[in-house]
């Protein structure tokens, strides 16, 4: 980083334009584009190109749809790959929100609990029998877990950063325990299927997944996004924030509540799926610098690409399903080493 | 223009401020003086409403009670520059200052023209316009403290409050720091540093608040009246005596003297 500030680096040119950032996240829309089309394809049974875009023009324009091809393009296939695009959406924008208010570059969402009060919830839903669905006790719970992290870290109006994570930490082994006592109690098919959800995945993607998580997602991504330079201060610090008049409290609330919402929806619709959060962030970031304005919406870019690659991976590398988690896992964590390897002193070292 | 009276502060149990009071006039340039752990970073976390006022006290700007001000329009009157710390993202020193507008920004978005001319203009006042596209994490400590300093520029403030400002500049760069500020406020900025050295306030400043070891004040006023002999070995102890050279008062280190006879 270094090399490349002494080469820019020029006296008399203070340019404030951001046309190269701008630039950076139309060329990586543009990647996404051609992965979902590329996605569109790839499966079990090829789809050619031409014959894609064909189908989907004819639906699209003429609503006609006959056949097997338009079944699998329109039912199977872009139902998952905007699911993939929502889920990874939400997690890495929402990780680039939680790291940039905890000012710690190594957190992701679910540090505060989600994921442990969504598996609970599953839990619950698969050993008993609810009058509700799964994904909607995941939810439930997930929001939960996160009140309860922030409702038991608050002293005196103030929410110290340090005791929010502890409280997260604590909140998350309780759920945890919980659902170790209910994968004790369970029969084995009940295991197995928690064990399977737990790991991820989109392959239950249903047209009406879709019609809940794309709105949630595309209103707590905009209330984050319109955030964006409030959290660029705040990530300087709270009592600088506060000293440059930003009422911290309130705005780390309404970052809280709407990045724990898109992540907890897109948990309850594709289970733990790990790593995003925290590494896709970090890419965004090399690339684009943490400006939040620019950092939000290319993470979110990223995000939605790694998640439709990961799942198209997943779902034809072998003849079965293999859960996303781990093909995100096997994928993000060398790539993390490598950039703490490589990159050290962009960390501030 | 700033008034504080008779002012408490306390960490639990801890008093840190007793009984403080006192008026810094517009346009002048007042030090904070005091030894460690006097309560000065407090004083002024106070000042900006960092910290609530618990016990007892008031704040008042231009005859204006704090507690009636909103955070967002104390970040018009006030710019604090904390000491120099290091932030966990790698922002340019060009980001950093611009962020020193915040409380001006109409927008939800963020930053317009004007407040990229005031940034500007506020790096050519530290300068450190020669930085504006370097990484702010990547600086030494001083150079850090001078963005800092131009942050509280940019914010285009009545009132500075700077906290050890030049703790981590060379010696050139202090001198040019204190000259700076004394440039802004003779054109009507009120400034108040904290500062541990009794020469920088003899040369720069106006005025002078002495906090002592119980939070409360010593003395205050014209830094040649306050900053006496007896006053100085009240503080340090026999550690350093007041000298006169040049028409000019001057704290030197007792040692020294000894030294020199040797």
């Amino acid at each position: 980083m270094n090399n490349l500030d002494l080469k820019s680096y020029n006296q008399t040119d203070i340019s404030f334009g951001n046309k190269r950032k701008i630039y950076t996240i139309i060329i990586f829309a543009g990647v996404l584009l051609v992965v979902i089309f590329a996605s569109i394809c790839i499966g079990a049974y090829f789809i050619p190109l031409n014959v894609v875009i064909n189908t989907l023009w004819q639906r699209i324009i003429y609503n006609y749809h006959q056949g097997v091809v338009s079944t699998i393009i329109w039912d199977i296939r872009i139902t998952r790959i905007i699911l993939a695009i929502a889920v990874g959406t939400s997690l890495s924008s929402s990780g680039v929100v939680y790291q940039g208010v905890f000012r710690n570059p190594l957190i992701e969402p679910y540090i505060l609990g989600v994921s442990s009060g969504a598996a609970f919830g599953a839990a619950l839903a698969i050993l008993f029998k609810f009058p509700f669905s799964l994904q909607l006790l995941a939810f439930v719970f997930g929001m939960l877990a996160v009140l309860a992290t922030y409702s038991l870290s608050r002293v005196n109006g103030q929410t110290p950063l340090i005791t929010l994570i502890l409280a997260g930490v604590i909140i998350g082994s309780l759920f945890s325990a919980m659902v170790s006592i209910f994968q004790y109690v369970g029969t084995e098919e009940q295991l197995k299927k928690l064990v399977f959800w737990l790991m991820g995945g989109l392959y239950h993607a249903k047209w009406q997944d879709v019609k809940i998580i794309v709105p949630v997602v595309v209103l707590g991504f905009v209330i984050l996004w319109l955030n964006s330079w409030k959290l660029n201060v705040l990530s300087l610090g709270e009592e600088e924030a506060k000293s440059l008049g930003i009422r911290t409290e309130r705005v780390k609330l309404i970052l809280m509540i709407s990045s724990t919402a898109i992540t907890a929806i897109s948990v309850s619709l594709a289970g733990i799926i790990g790593w995003v959060g925290l590494m896709v962030p970090h890419a965004a970031r090399l690339i684009v610098g943490p400006d939040h304005r620019y950092l939000l919406p290319l993470s979110a870019i990223m995000g939605a690409t790694f998640m439709i690659i990961c799942d198209t991976i997943a779902r034809t590398i072998s003849t079965g399903e293999v859960p996303i988690g781990i093909v995100t896992s096997i994928l993000g964590a060398p790539y993390l080493l490598y950039l703490l390897r490589r990159r050290a002193n962009y960390f501030g070292g | 223009m700033l008034s504080v009276k008779n002012l408490y502060y306390s960490y639990g149990n801890i008093d840190v401020l007793k009984d403080v009071t006192f008026n810094v006039k517009k346009g002048s340039l007042c030090a904070l003086f005091g030894p460690n752990g006097t309560g000065k970073t407090t004083l002024f976390k106070c000042i900006t409403k960092l910290y609530d006022i618990k016990k007892q006290g008031e704040i008042l700007i231009d005859n204006k009670n704090i507690r009636e001000m909103k955070s967002h329009q104390i970040a018009r009157i006030i710019a604090y520059v904390p000491q120099e710390h290091k932030p966990p993202f790698p922002y340019t020193v060009k980001e950093v200052v611009l962020m020193g507008r915040t409380p001006h920004m109409g927008g939800i978005f963020g930053p317009c023209k004007k407040d990229i001319k005031a940034t500007i203009e506020a790096m050519e006042l530290a300068g450190i316009s020669h930085l504006a596209n370097r990484l702010y994490t990547n600086l030494s400590g001083g150079q850090r403290q001078l963005v800092l300093l131009a942050r509280a520029f940019a914010q285009d403030t009545k009132i500075l409050l700077l906290d050890e400002p030049t703790s981590n500049l060379d010696f050139k760069n202090q001198i040019t720091l204190w000259n700076t500020i004394k440039k802004i406020t003779s054109k009507g900025k009120t400034a108040i540093i904290c500062t541990h050295d009794p020469n920088h306030v003899f040369w720069f400043c106006d005025s002078i608040i002495l906090l002592g070891r119980e939070g409360s004040i010593i003395s205050q006023g014209n830094p040649i009246e306050v900053l006496t002999d007896k006053v100085i070995h009240q503080i340090y102890g026999d550690f350093c005596n007041v000298r006169h050279y040049d028409n000019r008062s001057i704290v030197i280190p007792s040692i020294l003297k000894s030294c020199s006879n040797e």
